[in-house]
């Protein structure tokens, strides 16, 4: 068969970007014609329809809105900014965020363009669309990284990741499977603040890296959602934003708390920990590892639950001390036997001082490098590399904040072979490995 | 059947057997149950969905605790699932259930079968026998298959699949032909997770029998299967997989992953092929090559991928270039080296890329002759793949091309030493900042910016000194950076002797730009000594650098120069400075900068000093100065300035001079000449009248932090407005109020101070019209202490959004003038306050009106 008839729209859906290069290509020995639009062509500050990659969102509440049109915690001017991204679309099971989107985006490109959908697999069924942006709350985060998979869409996952370990690793499954770029929404991967922290503990300029102090809050309590109904707002399709969690009566504080509820995350372990603990990671170089034992505080002589690397690093959980140490009392800091740095959004403190201005060289580890974490992404998108904080580093980091909750939760040291990633010798941690979802929700 | 396969399932069938017999006999044994136990399972029965977790929580606790001991496990699985059986509220079975998750057992699988065909119970009846070990589990629920049906049946076929139980290949099979897409789909992958012979006998025979709509439901537990089969090491069953889905006409996307699995299996051997895909058209294939480029395959592949690329159209080419570039294998640096001189500028960039991340020694020739020649954006590529290139022998070819012939290579073999921090010939660089043009030039005085060393700091004063003065800025500019890495005395020592032997005004005048760019007491020093020289160009180029000191120091001098001056340049420049230093760090403390404001004020002699002055006056809150500057709105050539300053003065007091604030915003509502400022007017009056009966009128501290604590240790350090003696000169200001229309109430510190882990204090006078208890409803974010009349009166060290009334603190009342001071905590994000008093009943506190402390009467304060 030829490349021109495998193209057929009718069976193989190429996607629109893919497409429009090509069929640019195939005209450009030919005469324009002279209807071709200015915009289309790049002119006018707008790139060729070609290279702008189409995108679309599943989830658009505070994060999620964020995304699209810039905010506190993501790229000023989000996705509808970009002179290389056409948005097109945005889902969400939230009739109200769903309209501000389409408001918010269609003021921005001045036109009635952005279609919005509440069921995710119409957005995903759609092959004029390249990527998509997710950010709805991790129980649907792999649910929907997996399917966006299978429809051969590239994917920016908000954090955290998963609710549980399994997930995540079928995430990853999923994106090598049919080689999608993925990238998780752990933004400090794209701050220079952070990277050059892990650089000095990487390269031996604190000297031997021995502790590590993640300074975020803690898990979630043992009770899963206890609270009373509540009259399901005309606005919201609970079922589908329940998704794959155990089903309960619906009641507010779940839509605009979930991180409150074991049920729907992991708490602050897993929502500043996915960014700190992730940071931890990349300064240990443990990218590709992990810890090997987990210690939760047992009110004598663990006070802070500990991981225990191969390396022999010790990282605890230990937000007083970083406060008491540096001041800040939500960042990272890494000790070495000659000095240490400490660093939080979006700056850092040497001990001794001169460290800050440390130059890396060329021979020395540099770590992946990323100014804004839209770009990244973006860049690998069209690159098909991978951005900092694609799906191996996102697994890795995710499966540490997870591995502390199940440490709190079994109130004892675990262990952890981070080659097979599993536990040792451990069958009731590793019931806590994976949850079942609601059927039919299943990876 | 093999034999070995036979012998497992017998054996696997007696063990099912045995395991049956022990769930039946357990079921059947009475049990006691602990008082203990029986009270935690009677508050858990009596559960509904509520505001009260606490019997929840309890048996939560015993759980963990049976998890840790055998003993107790057994009797807390059989009362859980007791609870999960017993007619309670639905909430309450299911939490049994969720807790059964940790501790349950075999014993307690028939009656979760049992909860399998009850709605509420069967997805959390699911999540404990998804748990629980053992072949008894799967033979149990291969059992019920047949009698189960809707989203149950799919979550059991499902479970099947993830418990890969082997003997349930055949069960699950029977699914994959149900009419029901989802279950269909569910039983495939169940196959697939099975993995066993006859599970992938069964796999592959299901799919081929599938009407083609089928096919694409079912691709991707094909593709699940072959995925573990190739990472098992069996690549031959493997490739039937991947066959069986690449060959059939499906999305081009399942397509393209059996083929990524494909070349997965052949390694090098693929490398044709993953070539042929990236010379193809933009398509799925050819993402899945670019990215599987990266990765497949050894050193060969890396040779063949780099031979490819002159053949490959741009797009193409450019794709491969930055995947060979991920790959890390210098194998490829002679290949890319070749796309430098492409045709196509994007491949070209794309080329020198690469070289940045993979070249080593070999590539630096080459790219200095980019970065010396090529066009702007390449130059600029060039650049940082030369200042990344990594491996032995990079820096000293970069330092010998410091003498090669071009300047041009000069330039950028500079650039590039400077970038890496490599071993500079500092001497070389001198010379060739003493005796370079233009771009060579611009790279010496750059890497003297950044690797000069103390040593070198007379030679480059004397270069800023001599050179021309189209130079002289990058010059002083690269002194000032070696004498900031230098002891301060040094750098202004060796400025204070040039200025000694300087022998013309035009090196004085460089001299003392460069002082005045230094900083420190010695340079301030010279400044004020060269402001009251005779020579008028020195005068002026001291107060020029006065005019702009970092702080509030040569306030003095320049109020002198003003008051000296009746015109003239020297005037207009200090006079600017002179304001400015109002307003700076070390100024005069906020309530006495009103007084020299309006003196100010009374000194400018035209409309430019006058403006000047405005846009001072515009950061005081204070009533005197809002009446003057509103004064000034009816003067033709001032008027604009005046509303605007104005309207910010209002912000300032509207909560301290409600009725002064409202009349001039009326004013500036009704007349005044600029729409912002009358849009502003009216968007702040309707605001002030949504104040409602929150206190307004407050001073502000400065915000305080202290090495090495956080907010919430800052809430126990005392700082100057906590001591009666040191309060008065605490710093205190106007709090700007009235800032968000939203929240009208809200004392923002954030939008004030900005910020996180500081704290800072808030103080008010409220005035009763007599003795009386109240209660102050605070709200803050973060954390507060109260302090009524010099006494500590409450505290709550705390980490949370700002809303009204969190705190009910009862107060005291004198008659007469009573003193309020709050301390607030900021961790991070928000940060702000908000107070209002009401009776001790409930009802809105009435007899009161507020007061900044410092505008009180002498004797009240």
């Amino acid at each position: 068969m030829s490349q021109t008839r495998g193209r057929s729209l009718r069976t193989q859906p190429v996607s629109r970007r893919e497409l429009m290069a090509s069929a640019l290509r195939t005209t450009a020995s030919l005469a324009l014609p002279a209807i071709v639009p200015a915009s289309a062509l790049g002119k006018g500050g707008r790139k060729p329809p070609s290279e702008r990659i189409v995108m679309a969102s599943i989830g658009v509440g505070g994060q999620g809105t964020q995304h699209v049109v810039g905010g506190i915690w993501t790229p000023t001017g989000g996705l509808v900014g970009r002179e290389d991204v056409q948005y097109v679309a945005a889902c969400d099971v939230n009739a109200r965020n769903l309209e501000n989107a389409r408001r918010l985006v269609n003021e921005r490109y001045g036109n009635q363009d952005c279609k919005v959908y509440r069921d995710f697999r119409e957005l995903l069924a759609r092959p004029d669309i390249d990527a998509v942006l997710i950010a709805t709350g991790e129980r649907w985060h792999p649910l929907l990284t997996v399917a966006a998979a299978r429809a051969g869409k590239d994917v920016y996952c908000e954090k955290p990741l998963s609710v549980t370990i399994q997930e995540a690793l079928a995430v990853r499954e999923a994106v090598k499977r049919y080689g999608i770029v993925f990238q998780v929404g752990t933004q400090q991967r794209s701050s220079r603040a952070f990277r050059f922290a892990c650089e000095l503990a990487r390269n031996g300029y604190l000297g031997e890296l021995k502790e590590v102090v993640v300074a975020v809050g803690g898990p979630v309590g043992l009770s899963d959602c206890h609270l009373p109904a509540e009259p399901v707002p005309e606005w919201l399709d609970y079922d589908m934003w329940l998704g794959p969690c155990p089903w309960r009566p619906f009641n507010n504080a779940y839509v605009f708390g979930w991180m409150g509820f074991r049920d729907f995350s992991g708490g602050e372990m897993t929502n500043w920990g996915a960014h700190h603990f992730d940071i931890a990671q990349w300064g240990i170089g443990a990218d590709s590892s992990g810890p090997v034992e987990i210690i939760p505080p047992d009110g004598k002589d663990v006070r802070v639950i500990t991981y225990r690397y191969p390396n022999g690093v010790v990282m605890t959980r230990d937000p007083e001390r970083m406060a008491r140490e540096s001041g800040q009392g939500n960042g990272v800091m890494f000790i070495g036997t000659r000095g240490k740095v400490a660093v939080w959004r979006y700056d850092l403190r040497t001990w001794p001082e001169g460290l800050a201005k440390v130059v890396i060289r060329p021979d020395e580890v540099r770590l992946h490098v990323a100014d804004n974490h839209h770009t990244d992404f973006l860049d690998a998108v069209r690159s098909r590399g991978t951005p900092g904080a694609g799906v191996d580093v996102a697994v890795r980091s995710i499966t540490v904040c997870h591995l502390g909750n199940i440490a709190y939760e079994l109130g004892r040291p675990i262990h952890w072979d981070p080659v097979h990633e599993r536990f040792v010798n451990d069958p009731d941690a590793s019931r806590l490995l994976a949850r079942r979802m609601r059927p039919p929700w299943r990876l | 059947m093999s034999r070995k396969r036979r012998h497992t399932c017998l054996f696997a069938g007696t063990v099912l057997v045995v395991g049956t017999a022990l769930l039946l006999a357990g079921s059947a044994v009475a049990q006691t149950v602990s008082p203990d136990l029986e009270r935690l399972m009677s508050g858990l029965r009596g559960f509904h969905y509520g505001p009260d977790r606490s019997a929840l929580d309890a048996v939560a606790q015993t759980v963990r605790e049976a998890v840790r001991s055998p003993q107790q496990r057994p009797q807390v699985a059989r009362a859980l699932m007791d609870v999960a059986l017993s007619p309670a509220a639905e909430e309450a079975r299911q939490f049994a259930c969720r807790q059964l998750v940790y501790i349950a057992g075999l014993e307690q699988v028939p009656s979760l079968l049992k909860l399998l065909h009850d709605d509420a119970m069967a997805h959390y009846a699911l999540m404990v026998l998804a748990r629980i070990p053992g072949r008894a589990v799967d033979h149990a629920m291969r059992q019920a298959l047949g009698h189960l049906e809707g989203k149950t049946l799919l979550g059991a076929v499902d479970l099947l699949g993830e418990r890969q139980d082997p003997a349930s290949a055949r069960a699950v099979a029977v699914y994959a032909r149900s009419a029901d897409n989802a279950l269909a789909a569910c039983a495939m992958t169940a196959l697939a997770r099975i993995g066993t012979s006859e599970a992938d006998v069964l796999l592959l025979a299901e799919y081929r029998r599938s009407p083609p709509a089928r096919k694409a439901l079912f691709a991707d537990a094909l593709l699940l299967r072959a995925d573990a089969l190739r990472q098992a090491g069996r690549r031959a069953d493997a490739a039937r997989f991947y066959t069986a889905v690449d060959a059939a006409s499906l999305p081009e996307t399942y397509r393209a992953a059996a083929w990524r699995g494909k070349l997965l299996l052949q390694g090098d051997a693929g490398a044709d092929a993953l070539i042929a895909a990236m010379a193809g058209p933009a398509s799925r294939r050819r993402s899945v090559a670019a990215s599987l480029a990266r990765t497949l395959g050894t050193a060969v592949t890396t040779r063949k991928l780099a031979g490819a690329l002159p053949r490959l159209q741009p797009d193409s080419a450019r794709l491969l270039l930055d995947a060979l570039a991920d790959r890390g294998d210098r194998t490829a640096v002679p290949g890319v080296l070749r796309m430098l001189k492409s045709r196509d500028e994007r491949v070209r960039a794309s080329a020198i890329r690469a070289l940045g991340t993979l070249g080593g020694a070999q590539a630096v020739e080459q790219l200095l002759a980019v970065a010396a020649d090529a066009s702007a954006s390449q130059r600029s590529l060039a650049d940082q793949a030369l200042a990344g290139l990594r491996g032995k022998g990079v820096d000293a070819m970069l330092a010998r091309a410091l003498s090669n012939r071009k300047a041009s290579i000069q330039a950028a073999a500079l650039r590039a030493l400077t970038a890496r921090r490599g071993d500079m010939p500092m001497d070389r660089v001198l010379a060739l900042a003493r005796s370079g043009q233009g771009a060579l030039f611009a790279a010496a005085v750059e890497a003297l910016r950044e690797l000069g060393r103390p040593t070198d700091l007379e030679q480059v004063l004397q270069m800023v000194l001599r050179r021309q003065e189209a130079d002289r800025d990058r010059l002083g500019a690269a002194w000032l950076a070696i004498a900031r890495r230098c002891p301060p005395e040094r750098s202004s020592s060796l400025l204070e002797e040039q200025l000694r032997k300087a022998g013309s005004q035009q090196e004085r005048v460089v001299l003392l730009e460069l002082a005045g760019q230094l900083g420190g007491e010695r340079a301030l020093a010279l400044l004020i000594s060269a402001a009251r020289d005779p020579d008028p160009e020195i005068q002026l180029t001291a107060l020029r650098a006065l005019s702009e000191w970092p702080d509030a120091r040569p306030m003095a001098i320049l109020r002198e120069t003003v008051r000296a001056k009746p015109s003239g340049r020297l005037r207009s420049i200090a006079m600017r400075g002179y304001v400015r230093s109002l307003g700076l760090p070390g100024g005069p403390d906020p309530m006495r900068a009103a007084d020299l404001y309006l003196e100010a004020l009374g000194m400018a002699v035209n409309a430019d000093e006058k403006r000047m002055v405005l846009a001072g006056m515009a950061t005081v809150g204070d009533r005197r100065v809002l009446e003057t500057v509103m004064s000034l709105t009816g003067s033709s050539d001032l008027r604009a300035e005046a509303e605007q300053a104005a309207f910010s003065i209002c912000r300032l007091t509207a909560g301290a001079w409600p009725d002064e604030t409202r009349s001039a915003l009326q004013k500036l509502a009704a007349d005044a000449s600029l729409t912002e400022v009358r849009q502003g007017s009216r968007t702040l009056l309707n605001t002030m009248d949504r104040f409602g009966d929150y206190v307004m009128a407050w001073e502000v501290s400065p915000a305080y932090s202290q090495e090495g604590a956080d907010f919430s240790r800052l809430f126990d350090v005392p700082f100057a407005p906590e001591d009666p003696t040191l309060e008065a000169g605490a710093g205190w200001r106007v709090m700007p109020v009235g800032t968000s229309a939203e929240q009208p109430w809200l004392l923002d510190l954030l939008a004030l101070h900005g910020g996180e882990q500081r704290v800072a204090y808030l103080r008010t006078a409220v005035w009763s019209d007599a003795e009386k208890d109240l209660v102050a409803e605070i709200g803050t974010d973060d954390g507060v202490k109260v302090w009524w009349n010099g006494e500590y009166v409450y505290g709550n060290n705390t980490q949370r959004a700002v809303a009204p009334s969190q705190e009910k603190v009862r107060v005291h009342a004198r008659q007469g003038w009573n003193r309020m001071l709050l301390k607030v905590t900021q961790n991070i994000m928000g940060w702000g306050a908000c107070v209002r008093f009401a009776a001790t009943d409930g009802s809105p506190a009435t007899g009161l009106r507020y007061s900044l402390p410092s505008s009180l009467p002498n004797g009240e304060r």
